[in-house]
């Protein structure tokens, strides 16, 4: 950092959505500015995991999610940034065929003081899945019982809408646990980390500004993805990146892209002006 | 079937000759000078020498559930009773020097990390090599540095990190609420 108005820079950290996220500010302004804008970045995302987080009782989406398990057919507004997120996922969800359903069965630190235990035993096996979810204006209606978990897209949106808080001639690059969004991308590239081992990371230019990626070498199965239609675990190793207008979209289409077969990948991809790539583990890299 | 086996032994051997055994990626993000400014920005703060004793550190470690590693703190103070703490969190494969601000109340009023280490082997159990760390910039030591920017990929748990502020939390509420 320096103080003097030439061109200055300034990367921070923080434990936030769970992960780490880096902040990389820099442009032809004081250190000061660069201070003050990466603490709104940072606030901005920290509104968004308080809203949108699943683990969290007092969060908007438990809120929501409380409600869907108790009722249904009927109409619940909620915030416009939950809204978008929400809508996003309805359309990828059917556009998709089913295969991105963010709806999850772990719902019970949401019903203490609220369901019986006979309720809790009937929705532990008549939960619904997003396309029982429907837009009425700007509010969301649920006609099976629902619970949804945004946590992994949740993470690429609070990105996107950290963005909106930094002012112009500013240049950035924030990085959400590897959801990343950058200015001037198209003569950057990125590292995509393809193995848990340090070294395993493979260069590539960056084709859109939000990249994200989802890999499953930090756990011990072979596969963590549950294929929402066959409800079966879907076994991948190496990773699958995909390049996308909006962050929250690129999370959401690697889901996507691990559970299809590659010429209905392709199409989705193109509907949504996304790029995808899928590493092995031996960090050989092939366009999806 | 045996040949398969065979040349996957031979594979597996020459890779491993190969590639380094111990490898270690760290990135740093600020220096304690400037978290310091960033966490306290109008307060002057003033080194605090402390050391725990045993009992103190046992007490922390039992109500946290997160051991003491380093009896040694390092700690800055302010004049109107809040705190500056450069401390360091170890995961499986992670060492994080971190900074964090308590207030007078003990609520913690911002985290910054400073430098992440990232190593595959099994020196990051050793205490010698962790203890080269210990309240330094990680500029005067690292051996093998590389720095990878912008990397995308799954998501890694900051667990450790928020293990470690629960036990500082400890701390400030057994050992530095009473140095008033």
């Amino acid at each position: 950092m320096s103080s003097e108005n030439k061109y200055n820079s300034l990367e921070r950290c923080k434990p936030l959505l769970g992960t780490y996220v880096e902040v990389t500010l820099s442009g032809l302004v004081d250190d000061q500015s660069l201070i003050k804008a990466s603490q709104n970045v940072f606030r901005a995302i920290e509104r968004i995991h308080n809203m949108m987080n699943f683990h969290d009782i007092k969060s908007e989406l438990s809120q929501l999610n409380r409600k869907m398990l108790i009722s249904t057919n009927i109409e619940h507004e909620v915030s416009s940034e939950l809204y978008t997120v929400i809508a996003m996922s309805v359309d990828l969800h059917q556009k998709s065929g089913g295969l991105f359903d963010p709806t999850s069965n772990q719902f019970k630190h949401l019903a203490f003081g609220e369901l019986t235990l006979k309720q809790i035993g009937f929705l532990a096996v008549n939960l619904g899945n997003l396309g029982d979810l429907s837009l009425s204006g700007s509010n969301v209606v649920n006609t099976k019982h629902l619970c949804i978990n945004l946590s992994g897209i949740a993470k690429g949106y609070a990105v996107d809408y950290a963005i909106n808080s930094l002012p112009k001639g500013i240049d950035y690059i924030i990085n959400a646990g590897g959801d990343i969004a950058m200015s001037d991308w198209q003569n950057k590239a990125i590292n995509v980390k393809y193995s848990k081992l340090p070294w395993a990371v493979k260069r590539h230019k960056m084709k859109n500004c939000a990249v994200a990626t989802s890999g499953n070498y930090y756990h011990s199965n072979t596969g963590h993805i549950v294929n929402p239609v066959t409800k079966k675990n879907h076994a991948f190793k190496g990773s699958v990146t995909v390049f996308a207008p909006q962050v929250v979209l690129a999370d959401a289409l690697t889901k996507v892209v691990l559970l299809m077969k590659r010429s209905e990948a392709k199409l989705i991809l193109k509907a949504f002006n996304a790029y995808a790539i899928r590493i092995n583990r031996l960090g050989l890299a092939k366009q999806v | 079937m045996l040949r398969r086996n065979l040349l996957k032994g031979l594979f597996a051997t020459a890779a491993s000759c190969l590639l380094p055994l111990k490898y270690a990626y760290s990135k740093t993000y600020l220096t304690i000078e400037q978290a310091k400014k960033i966490l306290w920005p109008s307060e002057l703060l003033t080194e605090y020498p402390l050391t725990l004793t045993e009992q103190q550190a046992e007490l922390i470690e039992d109500l946290s559930d997160i051991r003491v590693r380093n009896l040694k703190l390092n700690v800055w103070k302010t004049k109107s009773g809040g705190w500056f703490i450069v401390d360091q969190v170890i995961g499986k494969h992670e060492n994080i020097d971190i900074a964090v601000a308590i207030d007078e109340q003990g609520k913690v009023r911002g985290i910054e990390v400073l430098t992440y280490r990232e190593s595959y082997g099994d020196q990051i159990m050793h205490p010698k090599w962790r203890a080269q760390f210990h309240g330094k910039d990680s500029s005067e030591f690292l051996k093998l540095d590389r720095q990878i920017k912008n990397i995308s990929g799954a998501t890694l748990s900051c667990r450790h990190v928020t293990d470690g502020i629960n036990r500082l939390n400890h701390t400030w509420a057994q050992v530095l609420s009473k140095h008033v």
